[in-house]
């Protein structure tokens, strides 16, 4: 068979525009309401410098964020007033936030600087959203009991007993127990941690996610085959300017 | 006859100061009679009494005689003559007995016209003296000094009694008293020692606080003043890494143990600095302590501990950092530390570690992209080896290019030391979407790197 044939040059020229940076985990937000940027990889983190305080709530896809401050939603350009108090935030490709709030019992689209409210009802405490076209994926908790449901309340999956708090991925899951935190890939397969006490899971990146626990947060590496663990440095106690 | 008798009645009202000698025991003024006796004395020591002379009469008093005569005895720190004392006040004098040899000795005590036999006696006793590392009873004051002792720990000093004498001494009873001394061990009283003969027996300190204590040993009628300083030093703190060889790139558990147990509550903490082996870079930021996100973590230990804890914790977490070069850790505490508590760990280059790497075909090229870490930061070379579709190796074979000096300006102004993000674009000319896949490899000066083969979709 015939090799195609190429030519291929490097261009030093794109090269050198592009070149080499810094590789980052992802935007974190900390206790203190300060987004920090969370530099390097694996098992070593470093912090970036501040890049917003008074920070509620916040979510990212790739470049595009959306965070939430007591009162308003704001993608960087465009703000919308909000109810108050915390809120989680899942955000699509295209830049579009899917909004709960939780004092309110509320879940909301905000795109171009609006926010508009939606019609559902998870029937229970929401633990974790996933903006999935224009529906989405829904942890509740009812009872002592953790669903997996679409917006229109189909059940997609029971988690097990004890799950205290969840993130939902593209494709995959992270829950908590009381002394484990749990990867669900896609295919079903599970990989469990020994971490204890983790109030809080976020989706950092596609290939990270941060477990905050009383004791101090952690990250877990998605990558396939990569799966692991590390200790995130305790944060820097500045503020943002 | 009256008038006679009132002025006999006027020199009774006006009468005398009347001196009256006491001698101080236990505190008391007991009063002398016409002998006082000093008891026996060991040859060569010297025993003191405080004597005091009061005036109870109602008229000032004045001394004019005051001598003490006769072999062994003698007057100590007396002022000038003559000494006046006034009515109810007292005068306090010092006589010494200090014997020679052993005989009986006496010697008149004269106080204007109080006169008192002085009596003594000396008798013959062991010397005492110290072993081999130990120290005392000093010459002038008789002091055995045990130093500075570690609290919690303890040393033993031995000591000999040897009868210098040409007649057998006889030891009665041997004490130790103070808080933190012991003894005598190895020696059970009454004892006799024959000419020459000696005796050894163990005095112990063993301080149960910090500070200084003061202690007796009393043989028989002599008497040694003990002293020794309680020491609370952190026996030298045991720093251990876990586990196997440490690399960059890594999260790595630092213990600390104690050879001894904590005298008292320690606390304290322990500093990491870097030296790195590139010239490129003063520092590594990423070479830090987890839990406090800083090059130090605090510690604690209660006394009696013989592990250090972090926040409660057996081991402090630390990252590795970026970039190959010296990690030293060195120990503060609130106690002094003896020894040189530093441990130093090296941090050695390795190849670029390939954290994830992928390709993109776009229109008129493709890009690739590639996260590691280069702990030499002098990565440079990298050569890539695609294969189209088919999984054919093009035939221009592997594509070579030196990107040193990106990558150097790049580590230069890292604010993560070695680890990076490359991405590596290409201008294809031809039909790129029949170029399917890339080897990518990258050098250092530890070796070459490799990605697995990268589908380029």
């Amino acid at each position: 068979m015939k090799q195609a044939v190429f030519f291929l040059t490097l261009s030093a020229a794109a090269f050198a525009q592009t070149g080499v940076t810094a590789p980052q985990a992802g935007l974190v937000l900390g206790e203190d309401g300060v987004v920090r940027p969370l530099l390097g990889m694996s098992q070593s983190f470093l912090w970036g410098d501040p890049v917003q305080a008074g920070v509620v709530a916040l979510g990212c896809a790739g470049t595009a964020c959306v965070w939430k401050t007591d009162t308003a939603m704001t993608d960087g350009t465009n703000t919308a007033a909000a109810p108050g108090g915390a809120a989680l935030i899942s955000v699509k490709q295209d830049g579009t936030a899917l909004v709960y709030f939780a004092a309110a019992n509320q879940f909301a689209w905000f795109r171009n600087g609006a926010l508009e409210n939606l019609d559902w009802d998870a029937g229970g405490m929401v633990l974790a959203i996933r903006a999935q076209g224009h529906g989405a994926h829904i942890a509740v908790q009812r009872g002592s009991s953790v669903w997996v449901i679409r917006e229109n309340g189909d059940v997609e999956q029971a988690l097990p007993d004890g799950v205290t708090t969840a993130a939902l991925l593209d494709g995959r899951m992270v829950y908590a127990t009381a002394d484990a935190v749990v990867l669900q890939k896609g295919d079903g397969s599970t990989l469990s941690f020994p971490v204890s006490g983790a109030v809080a899971l976020r989706e950092l990146s596609p290939r990270y996610v941060q477990i905050s626990t009383p004791g101090g947060d952690f990250v877990l590496r998605l990558d396939d085959g990569h799966e692991e663990i590390s200790m995130l440095p305790a944060a820097p106690a500045e503020a943002a300017q | 006859m009256r008038a006679a008798f009132l002025g006999m009645l006027l020199f009774a009202a006006t009468a005398s100061a009347q001196l009256q000698l006491f001698a101080v025991q236990n505190g008391q003024d007991v009063a002398v009679g016409a002998t006082y006796d000093f008891g026996k004395s060991a040859v060569g020591a010297t025993k003191q009494v405080v004597f005091h002379v009061l005036n109870s009469g109602t008229a000032t008093a004045s001394l004019t005689t005051l001598q003490v005569s006769g072999a062994g005895f003698s007057l100590t720190g007396a002022p000038p003559l003559p000494i006046v004392i006034l009515p109810g006040a007292k005068q306090t004098l010092t006589v010494s007995f200090s014997a020679g040899q052993v005989a009986n000795y006496s010697a008149n005590f004269q106080v204007n016209s109080i006169s008192v036999l002085l009596l003594g006696s000396g008798v013959a006793t062991a010397t005492l003296s110290s072993g081999v590392g130990c120290t005392g009873p000093d010459p002038s004051g008789g002091t055995i000094d045990f130093g500075n002792v570690q609290v919690g720990l303890g040393t033993n000093c031995t000591y000999s009694l040897r009868n210098l004498n040409m007649v057998a001494v006889t030891v009665t009873s041997m004490v130790v008293t103070g808080q933190g001394f012991t003894g005598p061990q190895g020696v059970k009283t009454p004892l006799t020692l024959q000419p020459g003969e000696m005796v050894n027996f163990t005095l112990s300190f063993a301080p149960p606080a910090p500070g200084v204590f003061a202690g007796m040993l009393t043989i028989d009628t002599r008497s040694y003043v003990l002293s020794g300083t309680g020491l609370a030093q952190l026996s030298t703190p045991q720093l251990d890494v876990q586990s196997s060889a440490v690399h960059s790139g890594q999260q790595r558990s630092l213990t600390a143990t104690l050879p001894n147990p904590a005298p008292v509550a320690v606390s304290g903490g322990i500093t990491m600095s870097f030296i790195p082996d590139s010239p490129l870079i003063a520092d590594d930021p990423l070479v830090k302590f987890v839990a406090s996100g800083s090059r130090t973590v605090a510690f604690t230990a209660k006394a009696g501990d013989t592990q250090l804890t972090f926040g409660g914790q057996s081991s402090a977490v630390f990252q590795t950092g970026a970039s190959s070069g010296k990690i030293k850790f060195s120990v503060t505490a609130n106690l002094p530390v003896q020894g040189d508590p530093t441990k130093i760990v090296t941090v050695p280059p390795d190849v670029v570690q390939i954290d994830t790497a992928s390709g993109l075909k776009m229109a008129g090229g493709l890009q690739i992209s590639l996260t590691g870490l280069d702990n030499t930061l002098a990565a440079g070379a990298m050569s890539f080896t695609f294969y189209d579709t088919g999984g054919n190796t093009l035939s221009q074979g592997a594509l070579k290019a030196d990107f040193s000096s990106a990558f150097q300006s790049y580590f230069a102004k890292s604010a993560v030391a070695g680890m990076f993000q490359a991405m590596i674009t290409f201008v294809v000319s031809g039909d790129v979407s029949k170029l399917g896949s890339v080897d990518v490899s990258i050098t250092n000066p530890a070796g070459q790197a490799s990605t697995a083969r990268l589908q380029l979709p």
